[in-house]
């Protein structure tokens, strides 16, 4: 744990500064005192914890408002997506932004299903809303209303609040957490970094949880079957469609031991590593996709260590 | 029966276990999420087959897009790697655990283990085809792509090459480097990667493939505004500025337009110079609010309030459910000497959406600055329900307006003169509470705004707990 962090945070840019900040810590630490390194590591931390700005008007550490209102200042990036503005404002596709766009508190985005809308919250904190899913976006929170959403959430002074059905959840500050809202009100959490946390609870779940939230229940490592409607989402089809065509298609599992696929040399000589210099890129002259003569079978699983294929 | 033999019988064993015995889902449900690699993965780990679990998620891997993070994988992961490392002493077991070990290293980018422990094996199987498969695409994801496609090439002359040299090709055509190069495959497909490994919060990683990016296709401006903007999210705006110089240096094309430009040196705290940069635009496009917000931002931070409240003012009247402008605003009345106005707009509020507690906690609040202590016990009274946030702090400040008015009643002309609480009514260090003596309707300084905004950062929190 870095216990340097929550002082260097936020108005330290360069990795230099970080370093004399640390120097300075651990000098003070060991308490030797070095009447020259110190004052000067010091005074460059001093100066970096200044207000931002550092305008020698403005005198004052005022927080900046987007990492206070982290969702208030929330930006639909150019790409996917589509902005619903409360009342009866007309709606906006991100397909045709030139630039950023400042989401009115109370919006909705919503994407198709073949498209991943991107808003940026605040300076530091990111928003990703995948294929077929709404989140309202609020001032102070989100709103999941269907589907799933990634946030990012950067180096801010209050944490980032997610609400959806009756649940309401915590991502803390440097956290990352995806969540996919079911059709019976649940929801899926994955913690990608940091941590987070039910609201009104102490427990927090850490970096790699996959947590099952329901009202202000969690579970944490909920039982597979659990996933199936998440992992049921469109944003798969395309690469599930990739997979069949590699012949990879685990359904159709069909392998049979008595077959010896065609154009296999049990007991060819092997070329052993480390591969000779100045082979050419050539594998083997099969195109891709759809190509493949043989029977489906998984080739990352039916295959033996020692190369002498199927007995 | 030679090692050799033994571990073909194991292989056997895995391979007809798989094909008979599917996961449970698949099985109730034929076809239903049958082709969702890692969902069948995560239900082979939980199972305990260990070994199928993580060949489906090194399949997964190889060819899915869910963005999962390195901790999400090592969590998945962790069981099967405990058995492994189990195994590994076990005579019979130990090479295919090494194998999988390999792949779980390889999964969760311990790319120098995996190829350490993978060189061991190579040696001991040197006609595997499935281990020079993997050695070349650890040699993709380590970057090295001309070993990588040596690797490759090697494999059609290995015993029973199968299906692995196509996979290779797939892999190398996807990248846009398979028999015909083809670059704006390899610039599409190096970005998708780099915004995965962004959505998997692996910075650097992402960092890493923009610059690799950046300097095979120099000309593309896709890469660096990218960059450009991850520095930004990761607090390195310096190094944003110092990229877009290098870029300013070597092209006639502008990386970034003026807007996205002052949106650096506001992160960059250069307040002055977002002034300068955005004043100009913002009489071109008056409409724009995100500019706008930068604006009054910038003014507000430069202790310019009177001329960043008509900027708030507006963003509120835009977008009367954001708080935050709405906050923004009135602290700037408040700055400049206004608060009257100030609360008349945060009653209007109130009136408008009753349920908003963290506004009245900051409406009473100015009232108690104001000494309008029964309007402002009238606001915290409407606090005090179960289960408000705000209870706590709405009780508290309750029992203090009502000692202030007990103390005003009786005391009078005695204790106090002035009539205002005396210090043993103030609440206590700490509190969310500002101290009720300290009112005047003056400019505020600087410092003051400050005072005031630490205060209400204090109440806030309480929405977060």
């Amino acid at each position: 744990m870095n216990i340097f962090r929550p002082l260097l945070r936020n108005r330290l840019p360069g990795s230099s500064l970080r370093g004399a900040a640390l120097l300075a810590a651990v000098l003070l630490w060991s308490r030797v005192a070095p009447v020259t390194a110190l004052p000067d590591a010091a005074d460059q931390v001093a100066q970096h914890l200044r207000p931002a700005g550092g305008s020698p008007t403005s005198g004052a550490a005022v927080a900046r408002f987007g990492d206070i209102y982290v969702t208030g200042m929330a930006v639909l990036l150019p790409g996917g997506g589509t902005l619903e503005p409360p009342g009866a404002a007309s709606k906006v596709s991100a397909k045709t932004l030139r630039s950023e766009l400042l989401i009115p508190s109370g919006s909705l985005v919503t994407t198709g299903a073949s498209e991943t809308a991107r808003v940026r919250l605040g300076e530091r904190s990111l928003l990703r809303i995948s294929p077929d899913s709404a989140v309202r976006i609020f001032a102070l929170h989100l709103k999941l209303e269907r589907g799933e959403i990634g946030v990012q959430q950067g180096k801010t002074i209050l944490p980032l609040r997610i609400l959806a059905s009756d649940s309401a959840m915590i991502v803390d500050c440097e956290s990352a957490a995806d969540f996919f809202l079911s059709k019976a009100g649940s929801m899926i959490v994955t913690v990608q970094a940091g941590t987070a946390r039910l609201q009104g609870r102490e427990e927090r779940f850490s970096a790699g949880q996959r947590i099952e939230v329901a009202g202000s229940a969690a579970v944490s490592d909920p039982p597979v079957s659990h996933l199936l409607e998440w992992l049921d989402s469109p944003r798969f089809a395309p690469w599930q469609e990739t997979m069949s065509r590699l012949d990879m298609d685990v359904s159709e599992d069909t392998f049979n031991p008595a077959e010896t696929p065609a154009g296999a040399a049990p007991g060819a000589p092997a070329v052993s590593g480390p591969e000779s210099a100045g082979q050419t890129a050539s594998t083997t002259g099969s195109t891709l996709p759809g190509s493949f003569p043989q029977a489906p079978d998984d080739v990352l699983q039916q295959h033996d260590l020692d190369g002498a294929g199927q007995p | 029966m030679t090692v050799n033999r033994i571990i073909k019988y194991l292989l056997l064993c895995i391979m007809f276990s798989a094909t008979g015995a599917g996961p449970v889902a698949a099985k109730n449900d034929p076809g239903k999420h049958a082709q969702n690699v890692y969902f069948q993965a995560l239900q082979a780990l939980e199972s305990g087959s260990f070994l199928k679990g993580v060949q489906l998620y090194y399949r997964f891997l190889l060819i899915g897009d869910l963005p999962l993070s390195k901790e999400v994988r090592a969590h998945d992961l962790v069981k099967a790697m405990g058995q492994f490392k189990k195994e590994l002493a076990d005579k019979t077991r130990g090479d295919k655990a090494a194998l999988a070990i390999i792949l779980i290293d390889r999964i969760i980018e311990r790319l120098d283990k995996a190829d350490k422990r993978l060189n061991a094996l190579r040696e001991k199987f040197p006609s595997s085809v499935l281990l020079a498969f993997i050695k070349g695409e650890l040699m993709l994801a380590l970057g090295d792509q001309n070993l990588a496609v040596r690797i490759f090439g090697t494999m059609s002359r290995l015993p029973s090459p199968r299906g692995f040299p196509a996979l290779a090709d797939y892999l190398l055509e996807r990248r846009g480097q398979g028999k015909r190069s083809d670059p704006a495959a390899r610039r599409n497909f190096l970005m998708r990667i780099a915004y995965r490994r962004w959505d998997e919060t692996d910075f650097a990683g992402a960092k890493k493939i923009f610059r690799n990016i950046m300097s095979e296709f120099p000309k593309d401006p896709e890469a660096p505004r990218a960059l450009v903007d991850l520095l930004i999210q990761i607090d390195k705006a310096d190094e944003a500025v110092q990229l877009i110089d290098e870029w300013q240096g070597s092209s006639t094309e502008q990386l970034i337009a003026p807007l996205p430009l002052a949106r650096i040196r506001y992160s960059q705290g250069r307040f002055a110079e977002v002034i300068e940069l955005l004043t100009p635009l913002q009489k071109a496009d008056p409409q724009d609010m995100y500019l706008r917000l930068l604006l009054a931002e910038s003014r507000f931070q430069t202790g310019q309030y009177a001329a960043a409240a008509p900027l708030y003012e507006s963003l509120s009247e835009a977008d009367r459910k954001n708080q935050g402008f709405l906050q923004r605003w009135i602290a700037c009345l408040d700055a400049s000497g206004n608060i009257t106005e100030g609360v008349s707009r945060l009653e209007a509020y109130i009136q408008e959406n009753p349920n908003d507690s963290a506004m009245r906690v900051e409406l009473a609040s100015i009232l108690m600055r104001l000494e309008k202590y029964d309007d402002a016990r009238a606001q915290y009274y409407a606090l005090k329900e179960v289960g408000n946030p705000y209870r706590g702090l709405a009780l508290q400040q309750i029992a203090v307006i009502d000692k202030v008015n007990y103390d005003r009643l009786f005391n009078a002309g005695t204790a106090n003169p002035d009539g205002v609480a005396s210090p043993a009514s103030a609440p206590e260090a700490g509190s969310a509470f500002p101290d009720p003596t300290s009112i005047d309707q003056k400019p505020k300084q600087a410092e003051d705004v400050e005072n005031i905004q630490k205060e209400q950062i204090e109440r806030m929190k309480e929405l977060f707990k």
